[in-house]
């Protein structure tokens, strides 16, 4: 007996076929339990032995290639049917997505935190303090009788005969000076106060970093190698340093910190007034006295001390013209400086 | 301080140096310089130029055609100075040259051409006024640099020097220190001249604020301009010329840094000064007519009876120098800084007498500085002294120091040759003798900065250049303490807020008062400042919502509607007499919750910014209460004040509205706020249980709709079904809020999902239904209802 059914006819058949409904049809057409080949099958026991055997392997085959092409069919629409679904949910893939914005830290504060994490890594440790201190410590600790003239340049804000706003951070070093002994290693970062009138380069209130070492043997060399590290980490590694000698109480020798322009690497340009150089910060040798004041032996101990406004470093680095950009708080401004990997 | 190269060449040989190199020179060494100026470089192109022909103007009778030899050629200038003759030598300007900007053109003057300009001494500054063109009495070679001849060429460096180094405040300072840096010598010949016979006077210091004081009186004076090479030296130092007498103090002020001062002796009315401090309540009028109030504080230099000047400072008005003056008394003296310093701080004035005084001024020099002065006014003025030198008071002690050798190499971290140490020393006016392991060392009379040996360390340092120090890393031994927990803490609480949306700002630490009226009218422990910027800047914060809210409305109004800002920093209040300063964190926000989906239309609300505060409470381990706020400026009905065990430590809520709009001038803005008392929290702040205890058994969810009545809070439904004690359920929470239609009045549905696990067993719905059983049970005495 012949098979009345080729595969050929179930291909036909499924050309037309364009959803899983009617393949599932014509499934059942086939394979049900009335359908063709199903029916084919129910009639073998009219057959001889010897046709049963034939007719039932021909049947088989046939039976699995029209399994085998209704499933390759039904994978192929059921792909269509997903990219249908798709296109149709996004329907214009240009459109912005959901999503919610991260904030931003200021740029003091990353900078801050940069500016910590060199000095950190240098062995220093964190030490802060109030912003309303005590004359003595903001000047006299810091051998900055009221005679000097070094105190009228301060341009200090009082709160009253023995409290003033400090005008840096180095009064929190001669609190810990008079408590602790050498020694001693220590970063503090922290908001300070000068009457300055805002200008594009002056702010009243403004943020400063101070370090101080004081150990055994302390030289300006050891000075010079802590400030090159610091400025090669914070603005680069192809920045340089100089010490110009500048006058500061607290420091003999002291220095004004001058680093290489990054504009024109040193060979002078209009921002850094044709010299090649920018001033970024101030340091020096321990002055003895305030050793003295400190009740340490200034023939024993020696040190050195840096300090900076955080603001001169954020000018520098993100190369900004206005101060005051940093305390008008625009959104805009803020969102700019975004960055996650501190 | 402004230092002319040309005058400095006098006493120090500069050949080949160009200003920038000196400059950098100087700026290395300490002496900074922050400008190179040219003080006539408002002409330009100005030559020696000599007539050879002077011609009638057709056309107008008050000028002449001049020919002129310029050197490169000859150009026709017209003039309207009559008075030129043929073979005159002039200053003149080029075509192609400029002055005051305005460039010189060909051009023509009443019909005939005129190719460049004469220029009288009053266009150089050299003169008040200029009857005409400038002749020159001298020879110069036509065609050079007219600015050359007449010495204004030169650079002038605009320096600033520290407040430790009075001694540079002055041409003969510079010039020490250029010898120093350049290894040349000094020239300056202090010209021999004889004192007067007569004993008239008498100087009495009645006060130890004056050091010394030398005084001479000089008869036959003749008031009258300055000659060219004084005058433009003056101008070069940015002063005004005068008159000889005047010119003359200022120029041996600038040239040696001691302030002189010169009394008219007919005006004196007396033959004596007294040198004595101020009486109560006494007052005198100053050179420049201002009446002043003195303390006892105040030296006053008098004429025995009343003040004729302020002494350092400035001069009395009755007794200067006038154009009739034929006898002075000239003042050469020293003060206390200290004293001249309180003073002009006192009287907010400053001088450039009163500026050195403050800076410490040479007590050595007074003779050498009386002689120069002779000897100017008797070659400007024709004046001779006639008086015997007065000198009272002394010279201060010399300061010895001993120096080590070894200490200086072991604070630079380099060795420096005996022979360099040696050589700076006394190339910078220092005596040594060697002794022992070291020197001793004698500082010159006008250091008043050297007085321990480190300051001996400095001097090395600086001229030998700290370029020839290596670069060398100290050991330092880590620190135990590194980073305090606070500070570290707040740092991640500023993350915290990043994550949420939150972007940082800063803002000053003081503020305006008048706000703090408005907004905490109960606050009374104000913190001002008493020489405050102005009075928007005045007082302390007492918190951070000021700032916050000021930037919040700085951003509103530049029309950015969706708003997200918190600040951490220091507050101020006062507790008894001592400051007291706490860290807080204040955030606050209006606008959408989420500005960067689009698909939510929801604005900040008052459980929006709650949840941000319990997400820090969770990081801090710390379980707060949230009781119903009464500060004035939160709106009560959407306000809480957050409490941990009875103490305050923050609050948030809906910013008042009536002073959004009025004192804020924001309209249609709704503004939450928050701010926690940080510093508080972060020392509560407890360490954290890590507690792996997940099970391994699935979770039920049973949700549960209530019918609630209003006045029911969701803290007190959970209270009581946490008193069953139900040890498999983990978790309460909230799914869904539904108030309005078809819920009864007074009351609300609340959606609430029960979370059961148990670690053991998978739990069975037998278990879980006795479970919620207990749970309606335990609110039974509650007015809820279970909602279909
Ligand atoms: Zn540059």
């Amino acid at each position: 007996m012949k098979i009345p059914i080729s595969i050929k006819d179930v291909e036909k058949e499924i050309e037309n076929i364009s959803n899983l409904n009617d393949l599932q049809l014509l499934k059942s057409k086939y394979l049900g339990k009335s359908g063709k080949i199903t029916s084919l099958f129910k009639e073998m026991r009219n057959l001889s032995n010897e046709e049963k055997k034939e007719f039932g392997k021909s049947l088989n085959v046939l039976k699995n290639d029209v399994e085998e092409l209704i499933d390759r069919e039904k994978n192929r629409i059921e792909e269509e049917n997903r990219n249908m679904k798709n296109r149709n949910f996004r329907d214009d893939e240009t459109l912005p997505g959901y999503y919610t914005q991260m904030g931003s830290m200021h740029l003091i504060t990353q900078t801050m935190e940069e500016i910590k994490n060199v000095w950190m890594n240098m062995g220093f440790e964190v030490v802060t303090g109030n912003e309303i201190e005590e004359t003595y410590y903001n000047f006299d600790a810091l051998n900055t009788p009221e005679s000097h003239p070094a105190r009228d340049e301060h341009d200090t804000f009082y709160i009253d005969e023995k409290n003033l706003l400090r005008t840096h951070t180095s009064p929190i070093q001669a609190r810990v000076m008079e408590k602790r002994t050498p020694p001693l290693a220590i970063f503090s970062p922290g908001k300070c106060y000068r009457k300055d009138t805002p200008d594009p380069t002056h702010l009243p209130v403004f943020h400063q970093f101070e370090v101080l070492y004081v150990d055994k043997f302390v030289t300006v060399a050891n000075l010079k190698a802590c400030l090159s590290t610091f400025i090669k980490k914070i603005l680069g590694e192809d920045r340089r340093i100089r010490l110009r000698p500048s006058f500061f109480p607290f420091t003999e020798p002291s220095f004004e910190v001058d680093v290489s322009c990054g504009i024109c690497g040193g060979k002078g340009c209009r921002s850094c007034g044709n010299s090649g150089w920018l001033e970024i910060l101030g340091s020096g040798m321990v002055h003895p006295n305030v050793f003295k004041s400190a009740g340490y032996d200034p023939n024993v101990w020696t040190g050195f001390a840096v300090g900076t406004g955080i603001e001169r470093i954020v000018m520098l680095k993100y190369k900004l013209d206005d101060l005051r950009d940093l305390v008008r708080n625009d959104e805009r401004f803020l969102q700019t400086f975004r960055r996650i990997n501190l | 301080m402004k230092i002319s190269l040309e005058w400095l060449k006098e006493y120090i040989d500069l050949k080949g140096k160009e200003p920038e190199e000196i400059s950098s020179k100087l700026s290395l060494s300490g002496t900074e310089v922050s400008e190179i100026i040219y003080p006539w470089d408002y002409i330009d192109n100005v030559v020696v130029g000599k007539i050879i022909q002077i011609d009638d103007h057709p056309d107008a009778e008050r000028m002449v055609v001049c020919k002129v030899d310029v050197g490169i050629g000859i150009i026709q200038i017209v003039t309207a100075d009559t008075s030129v003759e043929e073979g005159d030598v002039i200053p003149t300007i080029l075509p192609g040259g400029s002055i005051n900007d305005v460039k010189m053109k060909k051009k023509k003057l009443r019909g005939v051409e005129s190719n460049g300009m004469f220029i009288s001494l009053a266009e150089f500054g050299l003169e008040d006024e200029s009857s005409g063109v400038y002749r020159y009495e001298e020879e110069f070679p036509i065609g050079v640099d007219a600015k050359v001849t007449l010495g204004i060429s030169d650079a002038v460096l605009d320096i600033e020097v520290t407040a430790n180094r009075g001694d540079c405040l002055s041409i003969l300072g510079i010039s020490r220190e250029l010898s120093a840096i350049y290894d040349k010598k000094v020239e300056m010949k202090i010209p021999g001249v004889e004192w007067g016979k007569k004993d008239e006077f008498s100087i009495k210091i009645e006060d130890g604020g004056c050091y010394r004081y030398t005084a001479l009186i000089l008869e036959n004076v003749q008031i009258k301009d300055s000659p060219i090479w004084l005058k433009r030296r003056l101008i070069a130092s940015g002063l005004r010329p005068i008159n000889n007498v005047v010119d003359i103090t200022n120029y041996v002020l600038l040239l040696t840094g001691h302030p002189i001062h010169a009394f008219d002796l007919s005006l004196l009315n007396s033959n004596e000064i007294v040198v004595r401090h101020a009486k109560k309540g006494e007052k005198m009028i100053l050179l420049d007519e201002s009446e002043i109030d003195l303390t006892e504080e105040d030296l006053l230099i008098t004429n025995g009876k009343e003040p004729v000047a302020l002494a350092g400072i400035m001069g009395g008005l009755n007794s200067g120098i006038k154009d009739d003056t034929r006898t002075v008394l000239l003042e050469v003296a020293c003060f206390d800084p200290i004293r001249v310093r309180k003073t002009c701080r006192r009287l907010g004035i400053s001088s450039d007498s009163s500026y050195r005084f403050e800076r410490g001024v040479d007590t050595a020099n007074n003779e050498e500085v009386m002689s120069l002065l002779v000897s100017l006014m008797n070659e400007l003025s024709g004046a001779v002294p006639r008086s015997i030198l007065y000198d009272e008071g002394k010279p201060k002690d010399v300061v010895e120091v001993h120096l080590r050798k070894w200490f200086v190499d072991q604070i630079l971290g380099i060795v420096v040759p005996i022979a360099e140490i040696e050589r700076i020393l006394k190339s910078l006016g220092f005596e040594i003798k060697e002794k022992g392991d070291g020197w001793d060392v004698i500082a010159p009379s006008y250091r008043f900065d050297i007085d321990q040996e480190i300051d001996l360390v400095e001097e090395i340092g600086r001229i030998y250049g700290y370029d020839k120090v290596p670069n060398e890393l100290p050991r330092i031994l880590p620190q135990a303490n590194g980073e305090p927990k606070e500070f570290k803490d707040s740092f991640k609480i500023r993350r915290m807020m990043n994550a949420h949306s939150y972007n940082e700002i800063v803002t000053y630490g003081f503020m305006n008062p008048e706000i703090i009226k408005v907004i905490q009218p109960q606050y009374n422990e104000q913190i001002s400042v008493l020489n405050p910027l102005s009075n928007e800047l005045s007082v302390m914060r007492p918190s951070l919502i000021y700032g916050v809210l000021d930037s919040v409305a700085y951003n509103f109004k530049r029309q950015n509607r969706d708003v997200k800002l918190f600040e951490i920093g220091h507050t101020f209040n006062k507790i008894g007499s001592r400051y007291n300063e706490t860290e807080k964190l204040c955030f606050a926000t209006t606008g959408k919750i989420n500005e960067y989906d689009y698909s939510d239309k929801r604005n900040e609300n008052f459980y929006s910014i709650k949840g941000v505060i319990e997400d820090i409470f969770k990081y801090l381990s710390l379980e707060p209460e949230y009781v119903n706020s009464n500060k004035g400026f939160l709106e009560g009905r959407s306000s809480a004040d957050i409490i941990i065990s009875d103490e305050e430590v923050g609050y948030f809520g809906l910013f008042d509205e009536e002073i959004t709009k009025d004192k804020y001038n924001l309209k249609n803005c709704e503004i939450y706020i928050a701010e926690l008392n940080l510093g508080r929290l972060l020392n509560k702040k407890k360490p954290k249980v890590i507690k792996p205890e997940i099970s391994q058994f699935p979770r039920v969810f049973r949700d549960f709709s209530l019918l609630m009545n209003k006045n029911l809070t969701f803290e007190k439904l959970k209270q009581e079904i946490l008193s069953c004690n139900i040890k498999e359920l983990s978790d309460i929470s909230v799914i869904d809020i539904y108030k309005g239609k078809g819920i009864s009045e007074g009351y609300y549905s609340l959606t609430i999902r029960f979370t059961f696990e148990s670690m053991k067993k998978t739990l069975t719905e037998k278990a879980i239904n006795k479970n919620m059983e207990r749970i309606q049970n335990a609110i039974t005495g509650l007015d809820v209802q279970l909602r279909e």
